[in-house]
């Protein structure tokens, strides 16, 4: 884990190498930073997945030629909010620039791909973007507890990949 | 291997479980059952209900097998997808186009639509 940053209850970072076998670190990274500041399981599986999406676009899409690029991942957490921050060098690509999709009316209409940010939108409570010195830098909010939290729709065997 | 698939067919219907992580790395390991499934000629049931992740890319697996179904006139189920998993199908869409049932049992011998 690393260091703690003024003004942050905690501040945690992760570097993945741009490859689909670097996914499987996320879940086990973001647990135990779940455990280690024993922030409100009913978060986590939301931010696992917002977090899998980004970083998912970024192996598949970022970079023209994959050769072991690195993907910054830090996350933050302040007061009832956690903020996940995704690095990377790759291509621009502001994801608030990416068009709303509505749902399919029928099995015809459903389309296989793009739903990731979709995905990333509804499940957190804030997204920014900055593309600082040809860095993509993508910052996924969430608040930690919510007056419309439901015990009963979080359930603790659902874990993250 | 993060994710499991057994599929069992009876009679008309097709009963596809999937336990695990329904990820990119899991859509590629089922990917051939998912393809050889999906020319069954029956309704299928993919019970969800051990299913404790789920990705976009994961649940296009889901997508191809209700295209391939809907082209043979047959229906694809899904069962007891776990709340937050459910909340994923639900941002897709998936649950416009699929009927979700909580257990396969329930979904006993599904009428055609």
């Amino acid at each position: 884990m690393g260091a703690h940053m003024a003004g942050y209850f905690c501040t945690c970072e992760l570097t993945l190498v741009s490859k689909l076998e670097s996914l499987k670190e996320i879940s086990p990274w973001l647990k135990k930073a779940w455990d280690q500041y024993k922030l409100p399981d009913c978060r986590r599986f939301d931010l696992s997945v917002c977090l899998y999406e980004a970083v998912a676009n970024i192996i598949m899409y970022a970079y023209e030629r994959p050769m072991g690029q690195r993907i910054l991942v830090a996350l933050k957490v302040r007061d009832n909010l956690v903020e996940i921050t995704v690095e990377d060098d790759g291509r621009p690509f502001n994801p608030l620039d990416h068009p709303e999709t509505s749902p399919p009316s029928s099995i015809c209409d459903a389309t296989i791909g793009g739903h990731g940010i979709a995905i990333i939108r509804r499940l957190s409570d804030r997204l920014d973007y900055e593309r600082r010195a040809s860095h993509n830098i993508f910052t996924i909010t969430h608040c930690l507890i919510k007056s419309s939290d439901n015990p009963k729709d979080y359930d603790k065997t659902s874990d993250g990949n | 291997m993060n994710i499991n698939i057994q599929s069992v067919r009876n009679n008309e219907l097709t009963v596809v479980t999937l336990t695990g992580s329904l990820d990119v790395s899991g859509a590629i390991e089922i990917e051939a059952e998912i393809r050889r499934v999906a020319n069954i000629r029956t309704d299928i049931a993919v019970d969800l209900s051990g299913v404790t992740f789920i990705s976009s890319q994961g649940a296009r697996v889901l997508i191809i097998m209700c295209k391939a179904a809907a082209e043979k006139n047959r229906m694809l189920y899904l069962t007891g997808p776990k709340p937050q998993v459910r909340k994923v199908l639900g941002i897709m869409g998936i649950d416009k186009i699929m009927p979700i049932y909580d257990t396969v049992e329930e979904v006993g011998f599904p009428q055609r639509q």
